[in-house]
């Protein structure tokens, strides 16, 4: 299936929540910010979707891609036929290649969480998240991508790159590689930033996510917490983007999650990301703003 | 069992992380993946986890209940209550029942059982039961009337345009609520307090108004509930009458 335009690598974009208040997307569109695309996150109203996908098609026609939270597809019950329908519709609304969805829940049964629960790292867990992805993207108008969620509770023998693995590939799937997250991971079991990367394979990574992120200590036990635009990017994280973008060889973007960052944030983590791929943006074919 | 289980006692650890070990020694598929969680790790994430919960369920609005009563709200995450509340405890049911059955069974908790419930009441009434009944929204009758039970009371109906609510106050809750380690001493005489939403300005969230020493508000409020002409609060009251419906008119208090 072509990606239209995200069949190349487009560069580094932003991940915007079209409800948040910050960052002020219209002012980002209006702006000389080097933007290359938008990652979409919305929710709830179709007509925030149509309002950012005009909007961005007015700007010089951005790219965007679509980031789907609601999907919940790593419950053994399934899927919610409610949710995939509102993905169906936000997803060709801003007309995406591709949807983004963490293997994650907010929900068990009936009972809403108050914490995102990560995908549990067994073979079992793997194998429905699998299932649940072939029948997302069955019901999409483009492809499902999955991302690895963020750890503070590991729970299994496996690891989350071995997850990942098992999900695209029985599904069949791309993904997109979150550092934050890896790092969370990696941080739960004491192991390196880039463990388990070698093994990894790389050619299903179309996309790589870096956001801001404190460390908490909590009695002597650090806890990653996934802020976002609330708070600077680790510089560890834009090492492990440096490292790994190059090795992926269908890499088609680099999305900054900025939901809650004013403007001089965006600036600046545009800046730090940037620098930090600069090689792969650098080897863009010149036909092509930068 | 398998992954739906596992899954439901990952959810129960982050509320309950004391029950690793019975999970674990359970055996079988289940009890080998819950065996992968680090102990040390599943205690720092739940307490870290529990004080989320408790900032954003209550900490706005029942930041003084909470501060007095940290670890029982901690511990709330792990009751029953906390899985039966509605939403994120919207009508309150858990905060309010879980702080007074421990205010009655803890002996450590005596000195705060002669304000707390008081504080309790009062950030019920201005967090809950006026904003929940001015908006229509569903409100839970057994825990309004254990919280108010004995300290006062939400008036509707009659000639009420909007619904009040009626405190006898006997200590100093602002001062409580900032500070609930302060060593307080009681008011030198109950007070009583009348409460109300202000009126509503467009695409503004009405604050809750406070109107203290009112006595005389308190009366003429629960006749107008009760459906009471002009002249009968004239009767009740004489002259004063006339004031306190002048004042709730002010307000667009009275309906008719
Ligand atoms: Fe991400």
């Amino acid at each position: 299936m072509s990606d239209g335009r995200f069949d190349r690598f487009v560069g580094v974009g932003l991940g915007i929540d079209v409800h948040n208040e910050q960052p002020d997307w219209r002012a980002i569109l209006g702006s000389d910010l080097p933007v290359d695309f938008f990652e979409v996150y919305t929710r709830g109203t179709l007509a925030a979707a149509h309002e950012v996908a005009a909007a961005a098609a007015a700007a010089g026609d951005l790219p965007l891609l679509y980031h789907d939270d609601a999907l919940d597809p790593i419950r053994p019950e399934g899927l919610i036929a409610a949710d995939l329908e509102a993905a169906r519709v936000n997803m060709a609304a801003v007309a995406a290649p591709w949807c983004v969805s963490e293997l994650a829940t907010r929900r068990i049964g009936d009972r809403y969480l108050d914490f995102f629960m990560p995908i549990l790292l067994t073979e079992e867990a793997a194998d429905a998240a699998a299932e649940n992805m072939r029948l997302i993207e069955a019901a999409l108008p483009g492809r499902i991508v999955a991302e690895n969620p963020p750890y503070l509770l590991p729970v299994g023998p496996l690891h989350i790159l071995e997850v990942l693995a098992r999900v695209t590939e029985r599904a069949g799937c791309d993904c997109v590689l979150d550092t934050g997250h890896l790092y969370s991971f990696q941080i739960c079991r004491g192991l390196d930033p880039l463990a388990g990367v070698d093994a990894f394979p790389l050619e299903r990574v179309v996309e790589l996510h870096v956001a801001g992120a404190e460390v908490e200590d909590e009695g002597g036990v650090a806890l990653y917490h996934d802020s976002h635009g609330a708070a600077e990017i680790p510089p560890v994280l834009l090492e492990m983007l440096a490292e790994i973008a190059p090795r992926c060889p269908n890499l088609r973007a680099v999305t900054i999650e900025v939901e809650d960052a004013n403007l001089e944030r965006c600036a600046r983590q545009l800046e730090q990301t940037r620098e930090a791929v600069a090689g792969l943006l650098a080897a863009r074919p010149s036909d092509r703003s930068d | 069992m398998g992954l739906a289980d596992q899954m439901r006692h990952t959810e129960e650890l982050m509320r309950r992380p004391g029950q690793l070990g019975a999970l674990v020694s359970a055996g079988g598929d289940d009890g080998a993946v819950l065996a992968t969680i680090d102990a040390g790790r599943l205690a720092a994430v739940a307490a870290n986890h529990a004080r989320h919960v408790v900032d954003r369920w209550w900490g706005r609005r029942f930041s003084g209940t909470t501060r007095a009563l940290d670890a029982v709200a901690r511990e709330l995450v792990a009751s029953d209550r906390f899985c039966e509340a509605v939403g994120e405890d919207v009508t309150a049911a858990a905060i309010v029942h879980a702080t007074l059955d421990r205010l009655d069974a803890d002996e450590e908790l005596a000195a705060a059982r002669v304000w707390l419930p008081e504080l309790l009441a009062w950030e019920y009434l201005l967090a809950v039961g006026l904003p929940r009944r001015a908006a229509s929204e569903a409100i839970d009758e057994a825990v309004e009337a254990r919280v108010l039970e004995g300290r006062g009371s939400l008036l509707t109906g009659g000639r009420l345009a909007r619904p009040v609510g009626v405190l006898s106050i006997r200590w100093p809750l602002g001062d409580l609520q900032d500070d609930p380690a302060l060593e307080v001493e009681p008011l030198d005489e109950p007070e009583t307090r009348v409460f109300f939403m202000a009126e509503a300005v467009p695409g503004e969230v009405a604050p809750v108004l406070e109107v203290g020493a009112a006595d005389q508000l308190a009366d003429a409020v629960s006749l107008l509930a009760a459906g009471a002409s002009d002249a009968t609060l004239g009767e009740a009251f004489g002259e004063d009458a006339a004031e306190a419906a002048s004042f709730l008119r002010a307000h667009g208090l009275i309906a008719g």
